[in-house]
């Protein structure tokens, strides 16, 4: 058959070619086309099939890994929050608002009070050790 | 069109464009060759795969046009590669071309870890368990594998 006559061929004589019981396929075919499948995964977007680390996690373990960070940070966040609404609070020294500022002064001068009234009493257990 | 619609939809043409090839060039090796270069040009036209409607028509084709060429370059005994430019060819295709090569040359059991781990998709657990190989050995076998084939890519 010249390269003239395969020009000719209609698409119907291809096919019957193609089909064609009696022309055995070798086994390297499958071989080949084998290895033709690999290269088209290395090439193509396969390729991190091969670069995954042997035993490294899933990919739903690769997609939640974020979690693993996310979730102390997420605890640690609360636990400073929760930790600050805790914090006993400090007597503030400027206010905008008259009204509260005279409440604050009033506390701070109160608390001065009893500071001064718990110093003035005696100290009874020094008082019962020396007989007094 | 992805990796895998590739490999499902005309990887399994392979017989039959061997068929043909087989019937126009006369020779076992020629015909199989001829099908890889098919399958390598085609690669190389990924992105326009989608457009084409009858894959079987298209490859029968591609596949009597390939092979005209390879016996019009029989008769003018000039090797085939000095009559493709490097503009007929997408670069896919060598570099497809070129990772094929690397394959060809590894030793039959790295093909066959590779072939199990990229084509069939197996786990190194599901390797480890087919093979009897130990996860440690695998985890070497693909290492030096991925070395190699890093190396002559």
């Amino acid at each position: 058959m010249t390269t003239k006559d395969i020009e000719r061929l209609s698409l119907e004589e291809l096919e019957r070619m193609a089909e064609d019981p009696q022309t055995g396929v070798p086994e390297t075919l499958a071989h080949r086309l084998e290895d033709i499948a690999c290269a088209a995964y290395i090439e193509g977007d396969g390729a991190a099939r091969l670069a995954e680390r042997p035993g490294a996690p899933g990919r739903w373990r690769r997609q939640a890994r974020w979690l693993w960070g996310a979730v102390p940070a997420a605890a640690l966040a609360t636990l400073a929050l929760i930790l600050l609404l805790q914090r006993p609070r400090q007597p503030k020294d400027t206010f905008s608002d008259p009204t509260l500022a005279y409440i604050e002064m009033t506390r701070a001068f109160s608390m001065f009070r009893e500071a001064m009234q718990d110093a003035d009493k005696p100290d009874e257990t020094l008082l019962n050790n020396n007989g007094l | 069109m992805t990796t895998d619609e590739f490999i499902r939809s005309y990887l399994p043409l392979g017989d039959k464009l061997y068929r043909l090839a087989f019937h126009l060039l006369g020779s076992q090796e020629e015909a199989e060759d001829a099908v890889q270069d098919l399958f390598i040009k085609v690669w190389g036209r990924k992105d326009d795969l989608d457009r084409v409607n009858s894959l079987q028509a298209w490859c029968l084709t591609l596949m009597r046009n390939l092979c005209i060429d390879r016996l019009r370059a029989r008769q003018r005994t000039v090797p085939l590669e000095e009559n493709i430019t490097e503009e007929e060819v997408p670069r896919r295709s060598l570099r497809i071309r070129e990772t094929l090569s690397a394959i060809r040359v590894l030793p039959p059991g790295s093909r066959e870890l590779l072939r199990m781990r990229l084509i069939e998709g197996l786990s190194y657990d599901e390797i480890s368990q087919k093979t009897g190989f130990s996860k440690v050995a695998l985890r070497v076998a693909f290492h030096r594998l991925k070395k190699q084939l890093r190396k002559k890519i």
